[in-house]
């Protein structure tokens, strides 16, 4: 598909700043045929498999579906949708807390939601909550601070998964993003020991050390010219670190760089 | 006139047979796993007062 680079940069500019992306593969290509068109065209924007029903196009593709801030769908079928897209973005004042206007004295704590720093977000709220007398002013700090404690329930998750496949390096990063994001809270210091006892784990430093050295190695052999040579490092890699997550990982991307 | 009438008619019946979203609240979705980045949002619920692009497109 032509739009493929367009969209990639758009991913890059937009995507945690307001912009979800959901590319659906509506063709029913095979998941490897379709990991290594990706992986060839440096496509890292979310992209998945199948359709939806609710928003079934017209039988032709491309077609694309854009859902602007107030939920509303704002333009569906072919053409220049990125305008309608920047206008839609411009609206957001605080992407990813989910409401466009918060009740005035809540714009900081608001902010500092945006910037992860959840503690210093919910402090500002309870300060609201304690003194204001503005029944919306209290109903946007509960909501901020439900906001907070969702994020933290939503990271947990997030680590937990990555945890059950042994990707070690993502569960560590979504851990310790609440250690930073909560300081000062039972949920951080919960957050900060479990990632030491990861750290400590003989077993789990094994399989991030191979990760560390998989991501490099992934990236050194990035614009390997043939098959083989893309191939053979994985490989390699596999032998080496036998046993580990990292290993199936680099087995799984031979076999595609082989393949493709 | 009659040429007319059957011209409209038919380019009627041959017209994509779609529901028209465009103005309507969104429906509601949840996806699976991503074959690429797995994004932070999933659900259409979690994007609540933020722009969301579906498209769909094939490889061939």
């Amino acid at each position: 598909m032509k739009a493929l680079p367009s969209l990639q940069a758009m991913w890059n500019e937009y995507g945690g700043k307001g912009l979800n992306m959901f590319l659906l593969e509506s063709q029913g290509t095979e998941e490897d045929k379709l990991k290594t068109f990706l992986a060839e065209k440096g496509v890292t924007a979310p992209v998945f498999m199948g359709g939806l029903a609710s928003y079934p196009g017209d039988n032709g593709l491309p077609f694309a579906y854009v859902i602007g801030v107030d939920g509303k769908v704002v333009f569906e079928g072919r053409g220049n949708y990125e305008a309608v897209i920047k206008t839609e973005l411009a609206k957001i004042k605080y992407p990813g807390l989910g409401k466009i206007e918060i009740a005035k004295g809540l714009e900081g704590a608001a902010a500092n939601f945006v910037a992860r720093q959840y503690a210093k977000a919910i402090a500002d709220c309870n300060k609201v909550l304690d003194k204001s007398k503005d029944d919306a002013a209290k109903a946007d700090a509960q909501f901020i601070i439900d906001r907070c404690n969702a994020e933290a329930e939503r990271l947990k998750a997030r680590a937990d998964k990555f945890a059950e496949e042994k990707h070690y390096v993502e569960a560590i990063a979504a851990l310790e993003t609440i250690a930073a994001g909560f300081k000062g809270m039972e949920v951080a210091t919960a957050a900060a020991d479990k990632v030491k006892e990861w750290k400590k784990d003989k077993e789990i430093k094994k399989e991030l050390d191979a990760q560390v050295a998989l991501n490099k190695l992934v990236e050194a052999t990035k614009n390997a010219r043939t098959k083989a040579e893309k191939a053979k490092p994985l490989r390699d890699f596999a032998k080496k670190y036998e046993g580990t997550r990292a290993a199936m990982d680099a087995s799984v991307l031979a076999d595609k760089a082989e393949a493709g | 006139m009659k040429t007319l009438s059957l011209m409209l008619l038919l380019a009627l019946l041959a017209a994509p047979a779609f529901a028209a979203l465009k103005g309507q609240a969104a429906p509601d979705f949840t996806l699976e796993s991503s074959v690429t980045t797995q994004p932070e949002h999933t659900k259409l619920d979690q994007c609540k007062a933020e722009v969301v692009l579906i498209k769909l497109w094939g490889v061939r």
